[in-house]
This record gives structure tokens, C-alpha cells and sequence, in this order.
């Protein structure tokens, strides 16, 4: 009889074995969390950071059930940090915090300098459930977090334990580095380019009957352009061009200038001067006097630079087209004119 | 008895963790849970409906039944450090034991782990530990209970420890692309002075053992002189064109499972990162605790109307692993 007895055992137990498993799943009452992650905002030591914790949970969190955050011990928090600066997610969803927890609000302390507790409130988190967890300038749900979690002073691998009431348990690693920031510099260097399409023109013979406009070749009845100028600049502050030199001279005798104030040609009388027209570039401003297309000014001098130009910030090429006039009275001593204007471009960094 | 073997191997197919977990627990005399990694978890006054004791205590008739558990480095019994509380005891001998989620008993029994970075689970299931590496105990209920071997009861107390290597460096924290051109792309090098041809900057070097493996973000400006910039390529992968402003930056991967994540792959630039918005990099999407390293080269161009001027930014590189 003892004999068979040894023999039927083994079978009973087996069969009540396989009948527990098949008629009685198992029922989970705590067990390791799953799908865990921390995202820190940095990862060099001594710094302060945000922390993004999340995990799954496949007991859920019952009602009035505490979560605590364990961190190594060399991390520290933020001593007034409070549930103003953490953010839960249940399932994508923010659970409402509060100092402590009161009907389905959710209590959340630091509890130590490594330890926050979270306490549910009356809604249980169902199992299954991904609990997402923002800690610091991260957390915005009710307000924005100012306070941070000071990432350990050592470099290595740190973690943060995840467990309390609710009964699952995890932990997370994180590598701490001496520094976790690639610094990376460059310089643009000052630039300027400044060009004229030509430095001789010419008005050829002037008439006291009629306007002439000066080109590159011996002088035009109609207005025309004489050459142009090129700027560009990446100065912050952008750019200046001056003209300077006198009127049109011949020994003493001279063309009176037209001055600061543009005018339309006037024949019969003195005039020499200029008016500008821009193509390109961002915000270049010509100077009033020779701002007025088929107005012409010139208030410069052998002596006194005016302003033509100004730009006030980093300029591609500005092209400058200039027109030139100059008519005589009758009056109007007889000789071969000339003058050089100066044109200078200065960048403004 | 052939009936019964033929249990436990479909037991042992249906649970394969158990095979080849490095953690293991099982009951044995005091004797023989010595050396190496064998650590007591608890004492018990017999292999099934059981009192425990404390594995500091030396009751006599407690010593032929003990929880001894192996096989990982560092293992041990302590409530500190990196541990798990496996039950709750009413005494430190004589005792009744309940659950870590209970209430009511102060007489903790750990199983702990000091190696940096490993971590130490215990969970109850009933019935079996499927899904831990060993089954440390088992009792009688959740609270109040009695204890035995891992058969004894139909209440396992389950254990786990994961081993969460990872490791991450960056080569250089400094570098630069020197004076950037409207006519020539610069690349970025350890040196500062950059170069003209294309070239490595600095490596970053991932790894880890989590199943789940790793992302590596970085987040930064793009680079920056006061109120100006240099208007980054975005989020399209995107090919070198001197003369328009462009920073940027692509990464190829060697070595590991890491892969480098689109729109860095390709052979041309890009950076979607900001200020206040990262960028995902790289990831492995599981882990072998093989190195990866990642070979990082950075792209300047200029546009004409480029303010002069310094120019930079800090760029923050986080590794996160999935575990």
C-alpha cells in the first residue's frame, strides 16, 4: 500500500499541477515593471536637470497606493522642490497633483533629498498602464517647474528605484559624465567688397542750350547711366559710402555745383550733378541729395566728404547706378573741365 | 517517475528564463551557502510551512533550511545600496512573514547587489516565477504567512537582478570649424581650426546590456554670435552649398547594434535640434554591451550676408536606455 502510495503521488501532484495552471491563471500581485526609461536633460555631474521617467506597469496603481522615486544617493533634490514641479501621466494623461492626495488628486513630496513619494488618489491606474513621470522645468501640466534634481557629483552609473506600495518594482541606469556637451565655435570673418564699373567719364562738350549727362564715352544729350558701384558687407552695422571733390574745374573758373538739395536740370544754367538709382541688396538708403531719380545734388567739396549711401546691416551686393549732369550759362568761361571724385566704402562691424 | 520528469522539462519550456538566469535561489543547509557568490536570504525551521528567521541569526534549528542564492557578482543580503526588500518578517526569529507591499512588520530580509548599475526586482506571483530569474521562496499568503521552499506554497516570492550596463563617452567637448567662407564648406575639428574637406569632430561611444537598448539626443542652438545665427539645415538631410548658411551635422556608425537615426544617416547634413527641442541621433534597439561608435563630423557654410563675427553653441549629447 505504501508503495503505491509513492507511485499515485507524484501523478496527483502533477495533475493538480497542470489543473492549477489551466483553471487558475496566475494572479500577478506585484511584479517587475517593464519598458523603463529616465531621460535627463543632461548628463554631466554636479548639474541640475530634468528627469522623464517612464515605465509600465503591469499591476496598475490602486487607489491611495504610493509610487516612490529612490535616487542614488548622490543625486540630490532640490530641497523646495514640490508637486508644482512634477508632471504624471497615466496613460498620456496628467493626473491633477497636489501636496497631498484628496479624493482623485494625486499627493506628491520629496520626501528626502533622493526620495519622492507619489500617492494616488481614489482612481486606480489600470494595469497595463505607462506611467509617465516629468520632474522639473520639464513638468507644465498645472504650472511649469522651476525646481531641478542635481545630478551626482561622480561620473558612472546611477539609478533610480522605482517602487513603494503599489507593489511593482524597477530601476533605471543612467551613465553620469564628466561633461555631456560638445562646445563648437566658428568665426565669420569681416568682409567688404566695393567696386566702380569705371573710373573715367566724360560729359564731352557742354551747351548752354542743352542738358548733357556724362558716360564712359565722350557724353550723352540724354540721361544715362555714367557707372555704377558695388557694395556688399557683412558688417552688423552695414555700411557708409562718401563722395568727395570739387565741382567741375578749369584753372579758376568752375561749374557751380548743384547742392544738397536734388533739382531738375535747368538749362542755361550752371549745374553739375548727381542722382543714384540701387538694384540688389537689403536696406541700403541713398542720401537725399542724390536720392531724387532726374534730380540732381551735389554738396561735396575738395575738401568735405558727404555721405552718398548708408546701409544699416549685412548687405549682398547693392549696385548702384549714378547719372551725372552738367549744364552752363552763357556766361560760362571757356576751357576743359575736370574734377576726381573720391568714392569710399567703409563697413561698419 | 518517467511521468514526472516529463513535467519538469515542459516546465522548463515553458519557462526558459529560469534555464539560464544568472540569479539563482534554492534551499540548502547553512553549510552549504558559503563561498563565492552564495549568499542566505533567510533561515527557515523547515523546507515548508515554515518560520523564518533573520540570515544574521544562528538559531540551530534553522539552519538546514535556508533561501541561499547565487550567481551574480556582488550579490548580497543587505538593506542598503542597490536592494530589494524580499519579504517583511514579524521578529527576527520565530517569525511570520509577509509581503514588502504589507504592512504591519519592520524586520526586513533583502537580497542586494554592488555592482554599480545592476538592479535587484522581487515580485509575487502565483503558482510560478515566470518572467524572474529564480524563485527565492514561497508562502502561505500574502500576510501573516508561513514560509517554504520554492514549491512549498503557491505564493512565489519572485527575483530578479538585471545587469544595466551601459556606458557613454563623448571624445572631444570642444571643437571648431575655424573661419567659415562664402566659397568653401568648413568642417568642424578637435583642433578649432576646422578644415576644408570633410573630417571627423569627436566620436561618441554607446553601449549597454538593456534588451531594450538606447536613444542618444542632442539639443543646442545652432551656432550663434549675439543676436545673429547660422541658420541650421533642419530636418532633411541635405548636401553641402557653399554660400548658402548652413549648419549641420551627420554621424556613420561602427561596431555594436547602434544605428544612426534619419536625417543624420545619409551623406549630407542636418540638425532639427534647438534650444529647447532635441533631436534623436542614434539608437540601438537592443542591447548586446557591445561598443558602437559613432563618428560625428559637423558642416559650416556662410552666405554673403552672414553678420561677422564668433560664432557658437553648446550641444548637449544624452544617451537614454530603455530598460
Amino acid at each position: 500500500m505504501k508503495s503505491i502510495y509513492r507511485i499515485i503521488s507524484p501523478f496527483v501532484i502533477a495533475t493538480l499541477s497542470v489543473f492549477q495552471l489551466a483553471l487558475f491563471p496566475m494572479t500577478s500581485y506585484a511584479a517587475s515593471l517593464t519598458a523603463l526609461s529616465d531621460s535627463i536633460s543632461s548628463l554631466k555631474t554636479s548639474t541640475v536637470s530634468n528627469h522623464d521617467i517612464l515605465f509600465t506597469t503591469p499591476t496598475g496603481i490602486a487607489a491611495s497606493a504610493n509610487v516612490t522615486l529612490t535616487f542614488q544617493s548622490d543625486y540630490s533634490i532640490a530641497a523646495a522642490l514640490d508637486y508644482t514641479d512634477i508632471d504624471v501621466l497615466d496613460d498620456g494623461v496628467n493626473v491633477t497633483l497636489a501636496a497631498a492626495p484628496s479624493g482623485a488628486t494625486w499627493g506628491a513630496v520629496r520626501t528626502s533629498a533622493t526620495v519622492i513619494t507619489l500617492t494616488n488618489g481614489s482612481s486606480a491606474v489600470a494595469a497595463g498602464s505607462v506611467v509617465r513621470i516629468k520632474i522639473g522645468t520639464n513638468a507644465t501640466s498645472q504650472s511649469t517647474g522651476v525646481r531641478q534634481i542635481t545630478n551626482p557629483t561622480t561620473t558612472g552609473t546611477k539609478t533610480v528605484t522605482i517602487a513603494g506600495g503599489f507593489g511593482d518594482t524597477g530601476t533605471i541606469s543612467s551613465q553620469i559624465v564628466s561633461d555631456d556637451t560638445v562646445a563648437v565655435s566658428a568665426t565669420v570673418p569681416q568682409s567688404i567688397s566695393f567696386a566702380l564699373s569705371a573710373n573715367s567719364i566724360s560729359f564731352g562738350t557742354l551747351d548752354s542750350g542743352a542738358a548733357r549727362y556724362a558716360d564712359t564715352g565722350t557724353g550723352s544729350a540724354s540721361d544715362t547711366v555714367a557707372h555704377t558701384l558695388a557694395v556688399a558687407t557683412n558688417g552688423t552695422s552695414g555700411y557708409t559710402v562718401t563722395v568727395q571733390g570739387a565741382t567741375l574745374t578749369s584753372g579758376g573758373n568752375t561749374i557751380t555745383a548743384v547742392g544738397a538739395s536734388p533739382a531738375v536740370s535747368s538749362v542755361g544754367s550752371e549745374q553739375f550733378g548727381i542722382y543714384a538709382t540701387k538694384a540688389g541688396g537689403t536696406n541700403a538708403t541713398i542720401d537725399p541729395t542724390y536720392a531724387t531719380a532726374s534730380s540732381f545734388g551735389y554738396d561735396a567739396t575738395a575738401a568735405t566728404a558727404t555721405t552718398f549711401s548708408t546701409g544699416t546691416s549685412a548687405t549682398a551686393t547693392e549696385t548702384y547706378s549714378l547719372h551725372y549732369i552738367a549744364n552752363i550759362a552763357a556766361l560760362t568761361e571757356a576751357g576743359s573741365y575736370s574734377t576726381n571724385l573720391t568714392y569710399v566704402a567703409t563697413a561698419n562691424f | 517517475m518517467r511521468i514526472f520528469v516529463g513535467i519538469i522539462s515542459i516546465a522548463s519550456i515553458l519557462s526558459p528564463h529560469i534555464l539560464f538566469a544568472a540569479l539563482s535561489c534554492t534551499t540548502t543547509t547553512a553549510a552549504a551557502c558559503t563561498g563565492g557568490t552564495n549568499t542566505i536570504v533567510v533561515r527557515m525551521s523547515g523546507s515548508a510551512n515554515a518560520h523564518a528567521e533573520l540570515p544574521n541569526q544562528s538559531t540551530a534549528g534553522y539552519a538546514n533550511n535556508v533561501i541561499c542564492c547565487s550567481g551574480v557578482t556582488g550579490l548580497g543580503n543587505n538593506c542598503s545600496g542597490t536592494y530589494a526588500v524580499v519579504a517583511k518578517l514579524s521578529g527576527v526569529t520565530n517569525a511570520s512573514i509577509q509581503q514588502n507591499n504589507q504592512s504591519g512588520y519592520s524586520d526586513e530580509i533583502c537580497l542586494s547587489d554592488s555592482t554599480s548599475g545592476d538592479t535587484v526586482t522581487i515580485g509575487y506571483q502565483s503558482g510560478s516565477c515566470a518572467g524572474y530569474d529564480t524563485t527565492v521562496a514561497s508562502i502561505s499568503s500574502v500576510d501573516n504567512a508561513h514560509i517554504g521552499n520554492s514549491s512549498a506554497h503557491s505564493n512565489k516570492i519572485c527575483a530578479s537582478i538585471s545587469q544595466q550596463a551601459l556606458s557613454f563617452s563623448i571624445s572631444d567637448n570642444s571643437i571648431g570649424l575655424g573661419a567659415l567662407s562664402t566659397a568653401a564648406a568648413r568642417y568642424a575639428t578637435g583642433d578649432l581650426v576646422g578644415s576644408s574637406s570633410e573630417t571627423e569632430a569627436h566620436q561618441l561611444v554607446a553601449s549597454t546590456s538593456s534588451a531594450s537598448g538606447y536613444v542618444i539626443t542632442v539639443q543646442g542652438a545652432t551656432l550663434t554670435s549675439g543676436g545673429n545665427s547660422i541658420t541650421a539645415v533642419g530636418g532633411t538631410n541635405t548636401a553641402s552649398s557653399a554660400g548658402t548658411a548652413q549648419f549641420g551635422l551627420r554621424m556613420s556608425a561602427s561596431g555594436g547594434l547602434g544605428t544612426v537615426t534619419a536625417p543624420y544617416a545619409a551623406s549630407g547634413f542636418a540638425y532639427a535640434a534647438n534650444a529647447t527641442t532635441a533631436s534623436q541621433v542614434a539608437s540601438a534597439s537592443t542591447g548586446d554591451s557591445v561598443e558602437t561608435t559613432y563618428s560625428v563630423r559637423y558642416l559650416g557654410n556662410i552666405s554673403p550676408t552672414t553678420v561677422q563675427g564668433s560664432y557658437s553653441t553648446n550641444l548637449v549629447y544624452v544617451m537614454t536606455a530603455n530598460f
